[in-house]
């Protein structure tokens, strides 16, 4: 966590776009192997439930890329509203959907639009309403202030360059109390600064 | 952290070891975590 708060000088578009291009390809083509783990393996690594995995499209769980498991940092209430950071095919965003209930409401924000497609089909299929998909950046939410109870992220940190504006973004909407429970990356050794600037080592 | 308090740390772990695909997770010590945070109840600006 030492690592300089300040954004490394790289074209911002243009990581955006490559971060784009790499997951629409987990979108579309989850089974063609990444740098990364995906799908049911990578659910049960990161310690997800069968009960939870079981209740949601198969085509929802493929698209899995997270690196970590928000909701082991404390449990969703019933009638809560939730806003998920990167909410790529809505895994997590459906899991969230289900133990907040309809009394609650679920926000998912995403730049990539396979994934934004991927994830209102898959709320559409469960019948969930209570569930929103919205394209946007971590960075500048396309969430109301103080509107949730809890903000929820699982490996897109990690894929911003501006942390500290994603963090802001994320108090911003939080309502006062607000729970920040987020999944992702710790880098224990330091990154040159060539390396930082580097599109591709952002994506692989 | 941008206003937040009580960061913690709860879970970390090697998730890209095994990956189909060469990363350089490894290069640099990378594991995945789980940690939260909380928004003062008192608080409504951020840092």
């Amino acid at each position: 966590m030492s690592q300089p708060v300040s954004p490394p000088k790289l074209d911002i578009d243009t990581l955006r776009q490559a971060i784009r291009k790499e997951y629409a390809e987990v979108a579309n083509s989850p089974s063609q192997g990444f740098h990364f783990h995906t799908g049911r393996p990578l659910a049960k690594l990161l310690g997800y439930t069968d009960a939870w995995i079981d209740a949601l499209p198969e085509s929802t769980v493929a698209s899995l890329a997270g690196t970590g498991n928000p909701f082991s940092l404390g449990a969703l209430l019933p009638g809560e509203r939730v806003v998920d950071v990167g909410s790529g095919a809505g895994f997590d965003s459906l899991i969230a959907a289900r133990l907040v209930g309809p009394t609650g409401a679920v926000i998912g924000v995403d730049m990539t639009p396979e994934m934004l497609q991927k994830a209102r089909t898959a709320a559409a299929a469960m019948g969930y309403q209570h569930v929103e998909f919205r394209d946007g950046y971590a960075e500048t939410l396309p969430v109301l202030d103080a509107w949730a109870d809890v903000v929820l992220s699982n490996g897109v940190v990690n894929l911003c360059p501006d942390k500290l504006a994603v963090f802001r973004e994320m108090y911003r909407v939080l309502k006062p109390g607000g729970r920040l429970q987020i999944g992702d990356i710790l880098v224990q050794q330091a990154i040159p600064d060539a390396a930082r600037e580097h599109v591709d080592l952002w994506t692989g | 952290m941008a206003g937040f308090q009580g960061f913690e740390i709860t879970w970390r772990a090697d998730v890209f070891s095994g990956a189909p695909q060469h990363t350089s997770a490894a290069a640099f010590g990378t594991l995945g975590i789980n940690f939260r945070a909380r928004k003062p109840v008192a608080s409504a600006v951020a840092l």
